[in-house]
């Protein structure tokens, strides 16, 4: 290893470690400016990134969504946390904004479709294949990637689902899977496609049974590899979409046989099976070890019996706190509520700039690796 | 209750040469005179080669006064049974006010006390100067850091370059 000359500030020559502690310190701006100053600062960089909190890839915040097309996406921080993000996702970078949607957030990066009403090319509405622009965006460092349109021979279906798969361990790629659903001839028709960012292109998946169709109000997760999205009767379908291969895991659980809404996502690292149904009481479910044949019963929770919630139709901003015990709720007020699953004590964590505004919600950390 | 007043002094020794009578107690706020006292109990004169007069000065003003507010509040919890919450956040307050006034020194001086609170072992000190020192980069280009702190830039044109081109946005004049 090179040996770098001693530095000297103001005379003096600080240990390595104290100038790491120094740039520990700073916040992202300052951070990636720091890096500039010298050869010596460059190279204890990465390992004071490591130790910088305002770095940390942990939950900040959540971008939300709304029909508001003045303001089409906003940002809540509920951490107080430096934030450093383009938050309001100005997109100063992206080429085409007339309107942008988000449609899936995943450990730091979103997938964001944006249209250019100017060009009037494929304007068309989310439900189609025919998006102008998708691009996968990282706020943090300001940095897209543009990601192909579906191919025409994939076209024929009549919905299409997307989640972004990305591993920050593999922070040079990243996949989208596409869940596609279509009716044709007495049949329904599902199956997903697969893009690679390595190869930048997309592939077909495959047919899933005919049953198998997404719920696309659900969001799902993706964890250990796969994306994971519960179905209209309630089973979990994974895919892993670097191989192209998927699971489908079914429940006996007595309470899905009532009507209700279900969503798979993760916390504390562990992939949950939630269950509302119509009376508003809520089940949930933790898969042990990463086990997907083995569920145990956690939590339930009557939604009427929590302060703060009258009658709210939230059904679809249901979401579990990806970092500790606790359900994060949208109340029809546009109050964001925290609900702690231990003592069921909730506290109001935001309030929405527009409550008429039907946001939805998708839990943000940041991502600085560059 | 009464106090012992026959504390035990110890003398610290500055690099020029000045000596400085201090309680046991004060010193052992710096941990490397602690591990040093509690290896040999008997010493009372610590030399420090280390750490001019100016400097040693200015630790031993930190370490007593937080050695005094640390003595005031255990006093108020014997004499209350318990110290009232209001009470102890006003003495927060006003020793984190004494410590930013403490800090309001050139860059040299600071630089001087990172290197001797880092010596030293004065955790207290030390993150304090240190997070002085990162309030000082904050919002400044790195000419500018460069500048206040009086580092030399040994990166060449196309270094620096390829590291603002990694995040540009980072590098844009808004705050």
């Amino acid at each position: 290893m090179k040996r770098r000359n001693e530095e000297i500030w103001c005379g003096v020559v600080l240990p390595d470690d104290v100038v790491v502690e120094i740039l520990s310190r700073l916040h992202p701006k300052s951070f990636f400016r720091s890096k500039c100053v010298s050869k010596t600062w460059l190279a204890l960089s990465s390992h004071a990134f490591r130790l910088n909190k305002h770095l940390q890839p942990t939950l900040m915040g959540f971008f939300y969504g709304s029909s508001d097309k003045s303001r089409p996406i906003g940002f809540a921080n509920i951490t107080g946390r430096v934030n450093a993000v383009d938050a309001t996702l100005s997109l100063s970078a992206l080429p085409h904004q007339d309107y942008i949607a988000i449609l899936d957030c995943c450990n730091g990066l979103l997938l964001i479709v944006c249209w250019d009403f100017g060009r009037g090319v494929g304007v068309q509405r989310v439900s189609s294949s025919h998006y102008s622009y998708m691009y996968v965006y990282n706020p943090a460092i300001r940095k897209y990637i543009a990601v192909e349109l579906i191919p025409e021979d994939m076209e024929h279906f009549a919905t299409y689902t997307f989640s972004l798969a990305f591993d920050p361990q593999e922070h040079s790629r990243f996949h989208v899977v596409c869940f596609a659903h279509s009716y044709h001839e007495g049949e329904y028709i599902n199956a997903f496609f697969t893009f690679s960012s390595d190869s930048g292109r997309w592939q077909q998946g495959g047919n899933m049974g005919c049953d198998l169709q997404i719920t696309k109000s659900a969001k799902g997760t993706f964890l250990d590899g796969r994306v994971h999205r519960v179905t209209k009767r309630h089973e979990i379908v994974s895919v892993n979409p670097v191989d192209n291969s998927y699971l489908v895991t079914e429940f006996d659980f007595p309470a899905l046989s009532a009507k209700g809404f279900s969503e798979i996502m993760q916390s504390e690292g562990r992939l949950h099976f939630m269950f509302l149904n119509s009376f508003q009481n809520m089940s949930i479910w933790v898969s042990e070890n990463g086990n997907r044949q083995k569920w145990i019963f956690k939590h339930q929770i009557s939604l009427h019996e929590v302060k703060f919630i009258g009658g709210a139709s939230w059904h679809w901003n249901l979401k579990l706190h990806p970092e500790k015990d606790a359900l994060i709720v949208h109340c029809k007020n546009g109050r964001i509520i925290l609900i702690d699953l231990k003592t069921n004590e909730s506290i109001e964590i935001f309030v929405l700039p527009n409550p008429k505004t039907y946001p939805k919600f998708w839990f943000y950390k940041p991502c600085y690796l560059v | 209750m009464a106090r012992s007043s026959t504390e035990n002094m110890i003398t610290l020794m500055s690099s020029d040469g000045e000596e400085f009578m201090v309680t046991e107690k004060v010193a052992r706020e710096c941990t490397t005179i602690r591990n040093m006292l509690e290896d040999d109990c008997v010493i009372t004169n610590i030399p420090l080669p280390n750490v001019t007069s100016d400097i040693l000065s200015m630790v031993i003003e930190y370490c007593m006064e937080h050695v005094a507010a640390a003595e005031k509040a255990a006093a108020e919890t014997a004499e209350k049974g318990s110290s009232s919450a209001p009470a102890a956040a006003k003495a927060n307050k006003d020793l984190e006010e004494w410590d930013k006034a403490f800090m309001n020194v050139d860059v040299y001086t600071l630089c001087d006390l990172i290197l001797a609170a880092n010596y030293l072992n004065v955790s207290g000190l030390l993150d304090l100067t240190i997070q002085t020192a990162a309030n000082l980069i904050k919002g400044k280009s790195p000419e500018q850091i460069r500048k206040t702190f009086h580092i030399q830039n040994d990166l060449s044109l196309e270094e620096e370059e390829k590291i603002r081109s990694q995040t540009p946005w980072a590098f844009e004049k808004s705050e």
